[in-house]
């Protein structure tokens, strides 16, 4: 389990993360998504204990992230939003580099290669210079490197920003098979669409603050709970009309194709009631349902249109931890 | 003995780039119109004095010692900016410190990457030194004590390089502090050996301190290298 502990950082006089506490289950595929500047990369960096905090504590397992670096670096693989391709440099050359960097070697470390390569669909394209490779490719690679020493969690900073639909198709697949093996994934991401069908806990942080966490279904139903419940009725309407007009629960009624669109402020049980009255009064319903929450909308009035924070250039710039 | 993956994976970089090449060239080739154009002196003199002036072969060994040197002096610290700066352009350095990698691994590497480099533009000199040795005017003592020479300069430059590049982020103002670093330790150095009589020390022996002093220098700069890499935690009230 990873669990930060109201961590903070401040890069100068911006603050980039500010008490965050989050906490990732073994085996989640954990989406932190927010806006550009919300902290996103520091608290990832933080993970990898490339950075630290200012105060606050970050766990791994029980263990604090940069206290048992040998250890916790075995258990944690990580794949940046942009790859680092050396010129010169031949794909299966890199994933040997990076084997060697994590102290692998020998028939054994071979094969894991060509089964990651495999993986991200990249056998064919061993032999090939990296920087001939597309973003898509590249990124795949990076991911292949990220998994060669078996990590437990996985990090990822905005693995499919910039790829064209297709790879992030193919990259959400590699994602879902990684998800299903039992490893952490802990995704970082500006949008909702790439992730929020895979993603199994989300949590939205906005100007270094988590707004918003839980599980996944957990919170599509509080965006749930807000959106109106569309009545279909065959025939007229104005039965259905009188008997919600007597509901104290129903904040508004509106006309929508045909279909009655009520804002109603009661529980799923209030809601059966009123399903069961509309009934009981002769209403010919045909349908009665919530409308599907729409997470992008949830995020935007979370985090609010408010300008980009500047954290993304010492974000950039922190390659090397600040001393 | 395990190879550091760093210089590994930069030799094979190297090789396949046209740098490495093109400083052996134009570096020998530098060197070797200078060897001409000093033995085309030798014999024009012997020719037309019937002399042959032995010092001029001490001059080759001289100058061809003193460009080299300093070549080494310029293009180190140009060279171990470019290694670091390539890697954080690329932003792989954050990304091999998340591997096993430690500061010490990685500082290491570039190093002994800049200075394979380096101890091969010097090695390839050599046949140009011989030119010197065997017409005599040097000993075998003296081209000893020049690669000693060459070896320590280039480490020393290298480190400081490395050192500067870690801490400044703009390329063109690290290599400039890396040269003002270095023309420091060196001054240096050279006041030593010329006050040597002050602290009572022979020729040599001031020669032999003046290195050892230079030699530590650069193992501090690679320590504070290293300590910059390093991410630093904060000093939590107990």
């Amino acid at each position: 389990m990873i669990s930060f502990e109201n961590v903070t950082k401040n890069y100068g006089h911006v603050t980039a993360l500010d008490g965050l506490t989050m906490h990732v289950e073994d085996g989640a595929l954990y989406a932190l998504v927010g806006p550009n500047g919300a902290g996103k990369t520091t608290a990832l960096r933080m993970l990898l204990g490339l950075v630290y905090p200012d105060s606050g504590q970050i766990l791994i397992d029980d263990m604090e992230a940069g206290a048992d670096v040998r250890r916790l670096k075995r258990r944690i693989g990580y794949v940046p939003d942009r790859i680092g391709a050396y010129p010169n440099l031949r794909v299966s050359e890199y994933m040997d580099f990076f084997a060697d960097c994590y102290d692998l070697s020998g028939v054994k470390m071979k094969r894991q290669i060509q089964m990651l390569l495999d993986l991200v669909g990249l056998r064919d394209r061993q032999g090939q210079f990296m920087d001939s490779l597309s973003r898509g490719m590249q990124q795949k690679l990076s991911l292949a490197r990220a998994l060669i020493h078996d990590p437990k969690i996985l990090v990822m900073d905005e693995p499919t920003a910039d790829l064209d639909p297709a790879t992030r198709f193919e990259f959400r697949q590699i994602l879902a098979s990684l998800a299903d093996s039992g490893k952490t994934l802990l995704i970082s991401s500006r949008t909702l669409t790439e992730i929020s069908d895979l993603c199994t806990d989300i949590g939205i942080l906005d100007r270094g603050r988590l707004v918003m966490e839980g599980k996944i279904h957990e919170v599509l139903d509080r965006v749930d709970a807000s959106n109106p419940i569309i009545i279909s009725i065959a025939g007229n309407l104005s039965s259905a009309m009188q008997t919600l007009k007597h509901d104290r629960l129903v904040r508004s009624i509106s006309i929508r194709d045909k279909n009655l669109l009520i804002t109603y402020a009661g529980t799923q049980k209030d809601e059966s009631a009123l399903l069961r009255r509309l009934i009981e009064a002769g209403v010919p319903v045909r349908g009665f349902h919530r409308e599907k929450g729409d997470l992008e909308s949830l995020f935007l009035q979370l985090t609010g249109a408010h300008e980009e924070r500047r954290v993304t250039y010492y974000e950039a710039e922190s390659d090397f931890p600040e001393g | 003995m395990k190879l550091n993956p760093i210089f590994r994976r930069d030799e094979i970089i190297n090789a396949r780039s046209l740098t490495l090449p093109l400083l052996v060239t134009l570096l020998n080739g530098g060197l070797s119109i200078l060897i001409l154009i000093n033995l085309f002196y030798i014999v024009s003199t012997a020719e037309l004095t019937g002399e042959i002036a032995y010092r001029s072969f001490l001059r080759i060994y001289y100058i061809a010692a003193l460009v080299e040197l300093l070549l080494v002096i310029l293009i180190a610290p140009a060279l171990a900016a470019s290694s670091v700066a390539s890697e954080r352009d690329q932003r792989s350095l954050g990304l091999l410190l998340t591997t096993q990698l430690t500061p010490a691994d990685i500082i290491i590497g570039k190093l002994m990457s800049v200075m394979s480099t380096l101890m091969l533009l010097v090695a390839t000199a050599l046949p140009i030194f011989a030119t010197v040795y065997i017409y005599g005017g040097i000993t075998f003592f003296d081209i000893l004590m020049y690669l000693l020479t060459a070896f320590v300069c280039a480490m020393l430059s290298t480190s400081i390089g490395i050192l500067v590049s870690v801490s400044i982020y703009i390329p063109t103002a690290a290599t400039l502090v890396s040269y003002a670093g270095m023309t420091l330790c060196i001054l240096a150095a050279l006041l030593l050996v010329h006050f040597r009589g002050r602290f009572g020390i022979g020729g040599v022996q001031a020669y032999i301190i003046a290195l050892l002093l230079l030699m530590l220098l650069s193992l501090l700069a690679l320590c504070f290298s290293m300590r910059q890499l390093k991410p630093h935690p904060v000093r939590r009230k107990a």
